[in-house]
C-alpha cells in the first residue's frame, strides 16, 4: 500500500510540475526534449522486444 | 614644612595689609613703579610688609615661580590635547568617508551584478522559448505511449501481443477463483497452448518445417475441402 502511494503521489508530482512548466514559455521546449529522451530511453532499453518483433517468426506469424 | 608656614605668613600678611602708605600722586593709580601699589610685583608689595624674612620672600618667590610654571605645563598640555583631538576627529570622519565611498561601490557592484545575471537568464528563456516544437507535446506523448503498448512487457507479453492473441482468439482476461481478474491467459483450444519459453503445437503438420514458436499459431481458416480430400 505504501508503495503504491508513493509511486502515485510520485507520478502526480511529475504530472502536475510539467503541466505547469508546459504553460510558460521556456518550459514548453524543455518538456517536448524531455519526452522525446522518454521515448528514446524506452525504445534503447527494450531493443530485444523490437528487434523480436521484427524477427522472421513473427513476420511470418503476424502477415 | 617650612616653606608652607612662610606662605601661610605672607598671606595672612598679605590680607591684613599692613604696607607701607602710599603716595598721594600714586593714589588710586596702579602704578608698577610704587612699591606696594596694585601694579606692582608681588614681591615688592611683600618686602613692605611687616613680620616677612628674605628666606620667606624668597621661598613664597620659588613656589610661585613653581606654580606659574605647572598651569603653564598644563596650558600646554591641555593645547597638545584639543590638538590631538581635533587631529584624531578629523582622521576618524577620513576614515568614515572612505567606508561609505566603499559601501556604496559595493552596493552599486552588486546591483550591476545582479542587473546582469537576470538579463543573462532572460536571454536564456528567449532562446529557450524559441526552439521549435513541432506536433506539439501531444505527439511525442503519443509515440511514448504506442511504444510502451509494443515495448514493455507485461505477464510474459507485451500489450500490443496481449491485443493480438485476444483479437485471434488466443488469449482472454478472465477471473480467478479469489475474485480477481488476471492479466491474460492463453487458452489452448484447438491451438497450440503457448508459455513463455517454449510452444507446443498441436498443429505442427502445417508447422513442421519451422522452429518452436514462443506464440501461438492462429486457428487454420477452414476452406470447405478438408473432409472431401483424402490425404
Amino acid at each position: 500500500m505504501n508503495g503504491v502511494v508513493t509511486w502515485f503521489g510520485t507520478w502526480l508530482i511529475v504530472i502536475i510540475g510539467t503541466m505547469i512548466l508546459v504553460r510558460t514559455d521556456w518550459g514548453r521546449p524543455i518538456v517536448y526534449g524531455m519526452i522525446w529522451l522518454a521515448v528514446l530511453l524506452l525504445v534503447v532499453s527494450h531493443a530485444n522486444e523490437l528487434t523480436s518483433m521484427f524477427s522472421l517468426e513473427a513476420l511470418q506469424l503476424n502477415g | 614644612m617650612s616653606r608652607q608656614k612662610s606662605m601661610a605668613a605672607i598671606q595672612a600678611a598679605l590680607a591684613a595689609n599692613t604696607g607701607p602708605a602710599l603716595p598721594a600722586s600714586s593714589q588710586g593709580a596702579s602704578s608698577p613703579l610704587v612699591p606696594g601699589s596694585p601694579g606692582s610685583p608681588i614681591s615688592d608689595r611683600i618686602s613692605g610688609l611687616k613680620g616677612v624674612t628674605a628666606d620667606q620672600k624668597r621661598a613664597y618667590d620659588i613656589e610661585r615661580q613653581e606654580r606659574l610654571d605647572q598651569k603653564k605645563e598644563l596650558l600646554e598640555k591641555e593645547t597638545r590635547f584639543k590638538k590631538d583631538l581635533i587631529e584624531r576627529e578629523a582622521e576618524f570622519k577620513k576614515q568614515e568617508a572612505a567606508e561609505e565611498a566603499e559601501k556604496s561601490a559595493l552596493a552599486q557592484n552588486t546591483q550591476k551584478t545582479l542587473d546582469a545575471a537576470k538579463n543573462i537568464v532572460k536571454d536564456t528563456g528567449v532562446r529557450i522559448s524559441g526552439i521549435p516544437t513541432p506536433g506539439g507535446i501531444v505527439f511525442p506523448l503519443v509515440v511514448l505511449l504506442v511504444f510502451f503498448m509494443l515495448l514493455v512487457p507485461v505477464n510474459g507479453h507485451t500489450r500490443a501481443t496481449w491485443l493480438w492473441l485476444v483479437l485471434s482468439g488466443n488469449a482472454e482476461v478472465s477471473l480467478t477463483a479469489n475474485g480477481g481478474s488476471s492479466a491474460g491467459q492463453e487458452t489452448g483450444s484447438g491451438a497450440a497452448k503457448a508459455s513463455s519459453s517454449t510452444s507446443t503445437s498441436a498443429t505442427t503438420s502445417a508447422t513442421t518445417a519451422l522452429p518452436a514458436l514462443s506464440i501461438p499459431m492462429p486457428l487454420p481458416v477452414f476452406t470447405g475441402v478438408e473432409g472431401m480430400i483424402p490425404l
